[in-house]
């Protein structure tokens, strides 16, 4: 079911954009005049085959790929007409990263891991304040000092959560998040973004094949052919109605 | 050490009792300061201490001399005191220097050579000073004419110079191309390291270290890396050539880099020139790392 630009934009006060964007490796095209717009305090799934795309674009929005062509505007600004050193810094500041294998740092403590982006932003300030509030939200005291290879699957995705958010960031971006969990690790990780979108107003766009995160979602953008989709859920669409 | 007799009249200055040599009594002997600056070279070379001007002069010594008739096997030592009465910057000699009286009168007695006695007896060397060093040339080639050999002071140091500047220069090129395969060798190295922590890297990049903060940091850490190496590398040296020095008593460093040594300035100069090296070497491998295909490698 394709959609207009103007259907997969939402009304109301936007926070990230995505215009026009086009991407290809080699001759094979990626992402096709892709647009949307994201808001405060939501979630936005993107769904898709294996090599889709989903993944292109969320290195595009965090402005670690430059497409072919297109804008990726944040609070007013394209980001993609940045330098390497603000672009890095809107990473560091305005952007967390989840992935689907945890990405900690395997000689780092779980402590280490968490405050290793508040370290290289000289911004950050009253970093022990915010790590005693993190541990504490996501029940991480227990596992502090412990090394990622000692830690569970959950265990390690909340840790990789802590460090997305460490920073206090406007937007979490989360690469297969529950890909590697199992059933009820994966529910407490989408239960803990809805209550950062909730508590925080953090935008989440997580890149998924999960039907239960898709479910969770305010959100659900499929790319398909290279191009972008919205599917309304189930709830908001109409019922068709049984013959009688 | 070989012994030069010279005419009294070809050397000014000289003190009286070598100018008024009387045969039979103690040789008065002059040593070319050329021999007491190779002496000093020698001395310090092991350890030992210097001889100057003052410590050699009136220093008694005792010439031991060998004679054989021509042919003869047999050879007969002479004992002849002898004390040093000066010295001359004029004669770039390698040994010492005696009366010509002296030499002739014993090659008479006891070499039974009858010839050696008779007046204007010929001379081995010449040397002549020139006041002008531009008249050099012309006189060279009026002595020439006569059938001599010219070599003068100017020609010797300029061969002496020209070998070592070509041993030198060899050196130097030797160490250049160990210095080029050591250059490539520390670039594979960190290249190595660049890809052994990709992963590091990459993630550096996602979580917000820009491309400049990674080069600088990696080519920071390879310059304190090279400074540590070029510090233990110092002192290796030094250590190597002090056992060198200790174990081979009749060797002299003729090369100036093994001559440097502890001068000052050495010490950081060669840290710095080894941390610059592995700055310069590790520099392309940083732009590679700051260049991390940033979402495949997180996904591994």
């Amino acid at each position: 079911m394709g959609v207009s630009k103007d259907q997969l934009s939402e009304p109301g006060p936007v926070l990230l954009s995505v215009e026009e964007v086009s991407a290809s490796f080699g001759k094979r095209t990626i992402l096709d005049d892709v647009s949307f717009t994201v808001e405060p305090s939501s979630i936005v799934a993107i769904t898709g085959r294996s090599g889709a795309g989903k993944t292109t674009l969320l290195g595009i929005i965090s402005g670690l790929m430059k497409p072919d062509s297109g804008r990726v505007v944040y609070r007013g600004q394209n980001i993609l007409r940045w330098g390497d050193f603000r672009r890095s810094r809107f990473r560091n500041r305005e952007i967390g990263f989840v992935f689907q294998f945890f990405n900690l740092l395997p000689d780092m403590t779980s402590y280490q891991n968490i405050i290793y982006p508040a370290i290289i932003s000289p911004a950050s300030r009253s970093l022990r304040e915010k790590v005693e509030y993190l541990v504490s939200y996501l029940g991480l005291e227990k596992i502090l000092h412990q090394y990622p290879a000692t830690l569970s699957g959950g265990e390690r995705q909340r840790v990789a959560i802590a460090r997305a958010i460490i920073n206090s960031p406007r937007i979490i971006l989360a690469d297969e998040p529950t890909g590697n969990l199992d059933e009820r690790s994966a529910g407490d990780i989408i239960t803990l973004f809805k209550t950062l979108r909730d508590e925080n107003g953090m935008a989440i766009i997580i890149a998924t094949h999960d039907s239960r995160t898709v479910a969770g979602a305010d959100i659900h953008l499929n790319i398909d052919n290279a191009r972008l989709q919205r599917i309304e859920p189930p709830e908001r669409r109409k019922k068709p109605r049984r013959p009688r | 050490m070989p012994v030069y007799g010279i005419s009294p009249a070809f050397l000014r200055k000289s003190e009286k009792r070598w100018r008024q040599f009387v045969p039979g009594a103690e040789v008065p002997v002059i040593v070319p300061k050329f021999v007491l600056d190779v002496f000093n070279n020698l001395a310090a070379a092991r350890g030992l201490p210097q001889l100057g001007e003052r410590a050699l002069w009136g220093f008694p010594m005792e010439l031991v001399i060998e004679t054989a008739a021509r042919g003869a096997p047999e050879r007969k030592k002479y004992d002849q005191p002898a004390r040093v009465f000066g010295f001359s910057a004029e004669l770039p000699l390698t040994g010492l220097i005696v009366p010509s009286d002296f030499i002739t009168r014993f090659a008479a007695a006891h070499a039974g050579d009858p010839n050696a006695i008779r007046p204007g007896f010929s001379y081995a060397q010449l040397v002549i000073t020139v006041k002008d060093v531009k008249d050099l040339p012309d006189i060279s080639k009026k002595i020439q004419a006569l059938g001599l050999r010219v070599e003068s002071q100017q020609d010797i140091a300029s061969k002496t110079n020209k070998a070592l500047a070509v041993i030198d220069g060899s050196s130097l090129v030797i160490m250049g191309i160990f210095l080029f395969l050591t250059v490539i060798a520390i670039f594979n190295s960190y290249l190595t390291i660049v890809y052994n922590r990709s992963y590091t890297f990459s993630l550096q990049r996602v979580i917000g270290v820009s491309k400049a903060r990674i080069i600088l940091t990696f080519v920071f850490e390879a310059a304190v890396i090279g400074a540590l190496f070029g510090l233990v590398g110092y002192y290796m040296g030094v250590m190597a050539i002090g056992y060198l020095k200790h174990n081979m008593p009749h060797w002299v460093p003729v090369l100036k880099g093994l001559a440097l040594g502890r001068e000052p300035g050495v010490l950081p100069m060669a840290v710095g020139l080894s941390a610059l090296l592995s700055s310069v070497s590790a520099f392309i491998p940083a732009v590679f790392a700051s260049n991390m295909s940033l979402f495949k490698a997180v996904q591994k």
